[in-house]
């Protein structure tokens, strides 16, 4: 692991805000300044009122003051907001290259994460990152800046003063620095522990039903109580520790106004200050408890920071194994495939071995075979997810690793089995985020595909709710139908549910599949027996190689092939009187 | 129940723990009282006023023993308050879950799962914060009163004067502390939101890739980013805005002193350490009276944070919400007695009349409906979907609020909810929901089951493979809602958990949404071979009809037919169009 490169991240996404940056800087230095002049007036009001000066001299510190203290609020106001701006404009530019350079990847490197791994990648590394790019300069540098104001004030003022201070300071910061852990130790507890405490309430609400008709609340109440130990005492647990860095802070703290007023009085006793430079003294000690609190707290989120700048730079640094700079562009029509010598390893382990075939231009395959036998590899070599290891895939003669992206993605539609929606209007789900479309055109589209009427009453406004609450399973494969309508591509990839649906939608879907297989080469993977039965040709993989591939009709006629015998099993398997359900379940050794 | 007597409720819940956190609390806030007494004494010590032999050290010293014995007085005070806190937290949560899973009567809950968690957290956390004022506002009072009328002592007119700022300051405070929340609670909408999406866009990650929309996504992402930018700065601005007004205030009553006060700090009238005793007290004063500003505001939250929780506990009387019962925090918990099968229990018939239930603001539901259900006899409901099926078992198990009557062997139930439960009635609904625990406890959800009735009760429901397959058989802990197993596999064990019952009445919804044909198929053999079971179920399914002693046809909320599958076959449209549809599918 290497150092973590604070400059690069810095500059890269300060530089284009470089005038407020200057901004920031120029209200903070203004403001540290006058924090250390406003005591500095008080102590020569002091003074002055003391030895009898003019009435109007006071009034005008008086003024000065009023002056000094407004001004420097508004600009330290002025310069946590725009340290807040900043690092907002910042993060966000983090957050959505990183975004960006994830998408890229291939989905070797997504089959590996969760969704819960991308969010604290991108939002919770970030957010890390973010207080080190909006805060670290405001309050490290500042509180830095006005705490070495304060010493050289002091210093100067007089050399007793500026000792005791900086004696002051140092051990302050020792003491909190080295109890600074207990606090965020409890606040890391504590989270464990709600998680746990709400987690249990959530999964209870949600199985409300289940728990009272089965007579369970009692049980739950029982194991509640389990629960709420745990909670209790760990929660008093941390309270406890951030009690003690509060309370040890606070008497560091306190400890400094006794020293500012011993050394106050032993001056002025001894004549070597004025009163009003006591006062300062003690004006001062208060003043730079603030810069202490936040210095020992920036150092902690430098902690953190570096580590979420090693992670953000570790991803970047990842690159996808698809080379995606073809420019070559696929024919308009319908796409022909041809795979010569594919093989394909997935980790080592050989998927697909020596798999070679054409398909015709408009024509319909179907793929047969078990579950892990290489179906769907098939298809995703097919929509270029990944590369062969070996071999060459070809569409319409184009050999697939020269097509550019957005020919190859315009060109190939897919259909998979579990339909992936978003928490948004049906139009973005239909379109992706495409605001480009108008409402008039999809309406058409989806109107000449038969889907006119359902997608009139789901309503394109509709706002789905997560993972497509409020859909049913057939409606959202009736939107990822309605997907590919829109896309018009020339090839077809179909990975047909296996679950089955309520009737209603399922005699929708039929139709749809109908009028989606004119005029395009479909490969479908197959469940159902009047699917299949639209094929032209059947191919069975078994195993990761091709065990039949021919006409269905032929195929069907032939008692021998495995297409024959898959058929006689799904007869059977209609044992329940209702269609059968196909690959997965009906397994192909009923043909043997 | 009034928003001051809700506190008196809870303070009623740990009195002494609550009197001693107030009286330290009162103590940790009014000693500065002294303290600026004694830093002017100090200062004028130093300037020589006062009597001629006092010396500036002796308040130095009591100064000092009293800041640092006061931290311990804090320490203690804050101790105390935790533990009455999280007792309290605890017991406000304790008595809403009780009465959501465990109170007689029907209830649906009206909110979503995030909102009636944030009801459990943030809502109940209000109340503890208003409380929170009661133990602060004693020590508040005695500073407020007691600094101002150390500086009225010293000076009355200066101080009538720096009062008014303070005043704006409350004022102010209490205008702008509920838009501080709201702006607060978009920016949490707005970042849930942002990761919210970003957890969507990888989900999707795959289809995002086919559609080659990665840049549409990126544009969407932008735009939720910039919301959450320009939340977070109103957030901020407000803040810090009102901070600014605080000190500001603070800032204007000290100049304040020094321009009023110049010429009498001239003529000796106010001395240096008159003008320590103002300086000292004003920056705390300024602080307190904000919190005083909040009080109003704090008063409103949390008015509406405990009609949230009425909201969310549906037909709660306080009293129960309020319960003073203690959360048993420590010792053994005692078990959970078994129910035995009075011979009353034995059901001979169950009878519903005109059963009707309404969804709120809907049409949905179920009107008037009537059957009866004979003991060792299989009941399937069937209809198109969305023709009251899933209402009518929920209605008639009392999960909803409905009107009617059920009567159980000629008697009627007075309470559904809780009499149709083990030993007399089980039920499996249409998404069955397990939690996060062992396979065993979630089947046998804490009754004493002997290993013979799991085994059978996890063989009738065609788990016993599945068993096998799993690395810690019973053991397996099945994951937050049951992740753990295959939606099959979650399905088969809340069946299993309904069959471990051996309950007189078995209710199921629509097995068929998550099991595979031939597992399904399996299942219906087993559980028709074992012929003492009494059943109500909805399906669709030929295997399920044709074994029907009864099936009850329903339509838009209503039984339109019952009777033998072969008679609704030969005189129903809606009955023959849901038989070929089934074989079709």
């Amino acid at each position: 692991m290497t150092a973590p490169n604070y400059r690069r991240t810095l500059v890269r996404y300060l530089r284009p805000q470089a005038g407020r940056v200057g901004l920031l800087s120029a209200a903070l230095l203004g403001s540290i300044g006058l924090q250390i002049a406003v005591p500095l007036i008080l102590r020569r009001f002091i003074d002055s009122a003391l030895s009898g000066a003019a009435i109007a001299g006071l009034v005008g510190a008086g003024l000065a003051y009023l002056v000094a203290g407004i001004i420097n609020q508004f600009l330290s106001a002025g310069a946590t907001y725009l340290g807040a701006d900043i690092g907002w404009t910042a993060t966000n530019a983090l957050r959505e290259d990183l975004t960006e350079h994830l998408l890229g990847l291939d989905m070797g490197y997504h089959n590996d994460t969760t969704p819960g791994e991308m969010i604290e990648r991108i939002d919770g590394d970030v957010t890390a990152v973010s207080n080190f790019l909006s805060r670290f300069v405001v309050r490290l540098l500042g509180s830095g800046l006005l705490l070495i104001g304060v010493l050289v004030v002091s210093w100067v003022t007089e050399w007793r003063i500026g000792l005791s201070i900086s004696l002051y300071v140092a051990a302050v910061l020792a003491v909190i620095l080295r109890i600074r852990h207990l606090a965020v130790e409890a606040s890391e507890e504590e989270r464990a522990v709600s998680a746990r405490l709400y987690g249990f309430i959530e999964e209870r609400l949600a199985g409300i039903d289940d728990i009272r008709a089965n007579g369970a609340g009692r049980f739950m109440m029982l194991r509640f109580v389990g629960v709420m130990r745990d909670f209790y005492y760990r929660t008093n647990a941390a309270w406890k520790k951030r009690t003690v860095f509060w309370v040890a802070s606070n008497i560091a703290f306190w400890s400094g106004d006794a020293v500012a007023l011993a050394v106050g009085v032993w001056l002025v006793i001894s004549g070597e200050i004025t009163i009003g430079t006591a006062y300062l003294i003690v004006q001062y000690v208060q003043l730079v408890r603030t810069p202490i609190e936040q210095v020992a707290q920036e150092f902690q989120d430098l902690q953190k920071a570096a580590g979420g700048i090693i992670r953000i730079d570790a991803l970047r640094d990842l690159t996808s194994n698809l080379d995606e700079s073809g420019t070559a562009v696929l024919p308009d029509g319908p796409l022909s495939i041809s795979f010569r010598d594919v093989n394909f390893a997935y980790e080592r382990r050989p998927v697909l071995r020596d798999v070679s075939f054409e398909l015709e231009e408009g024509k319909v395959l179907g793929l047969l075979g078990r579950t892990g036998g290489g179906k769907t590899t098939i298809t995703r070599l097919i929509s270029r997810l990944y590369d062969p290891t070996e071999g060459t895939i070809a569409l319409s003669g184009v050999e697939l690793g020269s097509v550019s992206p957005v020919s190859l993605r315009s060109r190939v539609g897919v259909v998979t089995q579990d339909v992936q929606l978003f928490r948004a209007s049906v139009r973005d789900n239909l379109t992706f985020f495409d605001h480009a479309r108008s409402d008039h055109d999809i309406l058409a589209t989806l109107e000449s595909a038969g889907l006119g009427e359902w997608i009139g009453s789901l309503g394109l406004d509709t706002v789905l709710g997560a993972g497509g609450a409020g859909l049913s399973a057939g409606e959202s494969q009736l939107l990822a139908f309605a997907r590919v309508f829109l896309q018009n591509p020339g090839l077809v990839i179909l990975d047909e549910p296996s679950s089955r649906l309520d009737p209603a939608t399922e005699s929708m879907l039929s139709l749809a599949t109908e009028r989606l297989f004119r005029g395009r080469t479909v490969v479908i993977v197959a469940h159902r027996l009047d699917t299949v039965q639209r094929a032209d040709e059947i191919m069975v993989v078994d195993d990761g190689v091709i065990a039949e591939h021919g006409l269905r009709l032929s195929l069907a006629a032939d008692p021998a092939s495995r297409y024959a015998g898959l058929l006689a099993a799904g007869e059977q398997s209609d044992m329940l009187g209702r269609g059968a359900s196909w690959a997965g379940r009906v397994r192909p050794e009923g043909a043997r | 129940m009034s928003t001051l007597r809700l506190a008196w409720e809870m303070i009623r819940y740990r009195p002494f723990l609550f009197m001693l956190s107030a009286s330290l609390w009162t103590i940790v806030h009014s000693l500065p009282v002294v303290f600026g007494l004694l830093i002017g004494q100090i200062f004028d010590r130093l300037a020589g006023l006062g009597p001629a032999s006092s010396s500036p050290w002796t308040p130095v010293i009591v100064f000092t023993a009293l800041a640092l014995s006061r931290n311990g007085v804090l320490w203690f005070g804050d101790i105390a308050w935790i533990t009455y806190w999280n007792d309290q937290a605890l017991q406000l949560r304790r008595n809403l879950l009780r009465w959501l899973l465990e109170a007689p009567g029907s209830r649906t809950i009206e909110v979503d799962s995030s909102q009636a968690i944030s009801t459990f957290r943030d809502d109940v956390e209000d109340l503890l914060e208003y409380v929170e004022t009661f133990v602060d506002m004693g020590g508040l009072l005695v500073f407020g009163v007691g600094s101002v009328f150390v500086m009225a002592q010293i000076d009355a007119g200066l101080t009538g004067i720096i009062l008014i700022p303070l005043l704006l300051t409350a004022l102010l405070t209490q205008s702008l502390s509920p838009q501080i929340r709201n702006r607060r609670r978009a920016m949490r909408t707005a970042t849930e939101n942002v990761t919210g999406f970003v957890g969507e866009t990888f989900g999707a990650v795959q289809a995002v890739k086919l559609a080659h929309a990665e840049e549409a996504l990126l544009g969407e992402f932008r735009k939720l980013n910039e919301t959450r930018r320009t939340a977070a700065l109103r957030d901020t601005f407000l803040t810090e805005l009102l901070r600014s007004i605080n000190f500001n205030m603070a800032t204007v009553g000290t100049a304040l002193v020094l321009i009023v006060a110049a010429g009498a700090i001239r003529d000796g009238a106010f001395t240096v350490g008159n003008l320590a005793v103002f300086l000292t007290y004003l920056p705390r004063l300024t602080g307190y009276t904000a919190f005083a500003g909040d009080i109003i505001a704090q008063y409103r939250r949390t008015g509406v944070a405990f009609e949230r929780i009425r909201r969310l506990a549906v037909d709660a009387p306080d009293d129960a919400l309020m319960d003073r019962t203690r959360v048993p925090l420590s010792g053994d918990l005692p078990d959970l007695p078994s129910v035995p099968l009075r011979p009353s229990d034995r059901l001979r018939r169950l009878s519903v009349r005109d059963l009707t239930f309404r969804y709120p603001d809907s049409e949905d539901g179920v009107t008037d409906v009537s059957f009866d259900l004979e003991r060792d006899s299989f009941t399937v409901i069937t209809g198109k979907i969305g023709s009251g099926k899933t209402s009518l078992l929920r209605a008639l198990l009392g999960l909803v609020p409905f009107e009617g009557s059920i009567s159980w062997n000629g008697e009627q139930i007075s309470d559904p909810a809780s009499f149709l439960i083990p030993p007399r009635s089980a039920y499996t609904p249409q998404v069955p929901r397990l939690f996060s625990d062992t396979l065993a406890n979630n089947i046998a959800l804490g009754q004493h089951i002997t290993r013979e009735r799991l085994r059978e009760a996890v063989a009738l429901a065609v788990l016993d493979t599945d068993l096998e397959r799993l690395e810690d058989g019973m053991k397996t802990v099945v994951g937050a809602r049951g992740v753990k197993l295959s939606g099959g596999q979650l399905q088969r064990s809340a069946a299993a958990r309904m069959f471990a019952t051996e309950a007189e009445l078995l209710v199921f919804d629509d097995l068929s949404s998550a099991l595979d044909l031939h597992t399904e198929a399996e299942l219906w053999t087993r559980l028709f071979e074992e012929r003492e079971v009494t059943c109500l179920v909805v399906s669709h399914r030929r295997v399920a009809l044709s074994h029907a002693d009864q099936v009850l046809l329903m339509d838009g909320g209503r039984i339109v037919d019952r009777g033998p599958l072969d008679e609704l076959l030969d005189r129903s449209q809606i009955m023959r169009d849901l038989w070929v549809e089934a074989d079709d599918e």
